[in-house]
């Protein structure tokens, strides 16, 4: 595997290798819970929570799991440790806890956590380890904040709790349906690709400018010989 | 009644991958073919009926005579993990020419969420409150969310399949379109709420 430098490793979960909106893993929680921001922040942070830890024991733990029973012991590890988080939020969050419902403890069987654990972690030293779980945590978490506050702002008119848009105004109802979870991950992902398509476009114009130049000079060093 | 009732309720109106969302990576990720769509969903019926019927007799007169109702989680993912391995050895002394492929999609089986959320949604559900299905109607409706993936997969098979010839903008292909598709099917989906009351008579 090719070492790649810590900053590269945190910024790569951010948008380039995104698990929601790039690898299609997660998205399970990212359709379910966001029809509300404060659902979305609360799920993002559980996601977070748990992919760090699981990350890091599983960084740890390297060459102590046997090869044949590695993934079964991944999944106890994390379904140890979303346990744990369930019965923190059933005590401190319980308003959480209810609205999130049976979403928490799926967070068990998030592609996103086993996949980084089994691909990424168990092949890596602690930090990379760690920092790989911050960056996929937070791009994560950003998608999801993102289409809760889409999603809340044109289905019930408020952001957070609060009235954004006045009460007269009919909401937009799709929204809060299954249906308007589908359809807004896709416009945002087709936006991230419409803008990295722009981004394309331009540097190749400018690559092409870059090499234009020397041509010119050239012509010009000419006519004047 | 209340069986028919359960078992068609899981499969149109409140269908797991469109309206929950459950094992909707694999649904999104499904190839344009037919038959590995079928051998999954199949795998995947399979699989629930067995966990539920497991996982129902040890919550109910295990768990939670015991108190020990938050390690349910737990519980049923070892289960399902110990169904799958267990499924993985027969097809290797059985089938070997399956189990190289079976093996490959292990991780995405495991983490499809399809299988832990039925159990919780038939046999426990982590809000706190009891659904009190019985034995039979929590296997029935497992059967059913099985069934019901299937057909939701082979839709979307269909619209994939379409999918290839249309040509979206460019920004939009790949991924977004079939979300949007997705979209749409689910759409396509709500037109069944409400059938079912009228037709059992029954209120949900």
């Amino acid at each position: 595997m090719k070492k790649q430098s810590n900053i590269r490793v945190f910024a790569n979960g951010l948008l380039k290798e995104n698990p929601a909106l790039r690898l299609m893993l997660g998205v399970c929680p990212a359709l379910a819970v966001t029809t509300a921001v404060y659902n979305s922040l609360g799920m993002g942070i559980a996601v977070m929570i748990v992919l760090l830890c699981a990350n890091l024991l599983a960084s740890l733990l390297q060459g102590i799991i046997p090869k044949g029973v590695k993934l079964p012991s991944y999944i106890i590890i994390i379904a140890t440790l979303v346990t744990l988080l369930h019965m923190m939020v059933r005590i401190f969050f319980p308003q959480l806890n209810n609205t999130l419902g049976i979403y928490l403890p799926l967070v068990t069987v998030n592609c996103i956590i086993l996949g980084r654990v089994d691909t990424f972690a168990s092949k890596n030293r602690v930090l990379p380890a760690v920092l790989d779980a911050l960056g996929m945590g937070i791009g994560f978490s950003l998608v999801l904040f993102i289409m809760g506050s889409i999603r809340e702002i044109f289905g019930f008119g408020t952001w957070l709790g609060f009235q954004v848009i006045p009460e007269t105004i009919p909401s937009f109802a799709i929204m809060t349906l299954p249906a308007g979870g589908f359809f807004v991950l896709g416009v945002l992902a087709a936006l991230v690709c419409f803008t990295e398509q722009m981004a394309k476009r331009s540097f190749i114009k400018k690559e092409r400018a870059k090499r234009a130049e020397p041509e010119e000079e050239l012509l010009e060093e000419v006519a004047e010989a | 009644m209340k069986m028919a009732f359960i078992f068609f309720s899981v499969i149109l109106v409140n269908n797991f991958v469109l309206t929950k969302f459950l094992g909707v990576e694999s649904f999104l990720n499904a190839s344009r073919k037919v038959k590995p769509v079928i051998a999954l969903s199949s795998l995947l019926t399979v699989v629930m009926v067995i966990a539920t019927a497991l996982c129902w007799p040890l919550y109910t007169f295990v768990l939670l005579p015991a108190g020990l109702d938050f390690m349910s989680n737990l519980l049923f993912i070892i289960i399902i993990t110990a169904i799958l391995y267990l499924i993985a050895f027969l097809l290797h002394q059985f089938v070997p020419a399956l189990y190289t492929a079976f093996k490959e999609h292990l991780p995405m089986v495991i983490t499809n969420g399809v299988v832990l959320g039925v159990l919780f949604l038939s046999v426990y559900t982590p809000g706190g409150a009891l659904i009190g299905y019985t034995f039979a109607e929590a296997l029935v409706y497992a059967l059913g969310a099985g069934i019901g993936f299937g057909v939701a997969m082979l839709l979307f098979c269909a619209v994939q399949r379409r999918l290839v010839l249309a040509k979206p903008p460019k920004a939009f292909q790949g991924i977004p379109i079939t979300l949007i598709s997705a979209a749409i099917t689910s759409l396509a989906f709500m037109g069944f709420s409400g059938l079912l009351e009228n037709l059992f008579g029954i209120v949900a």
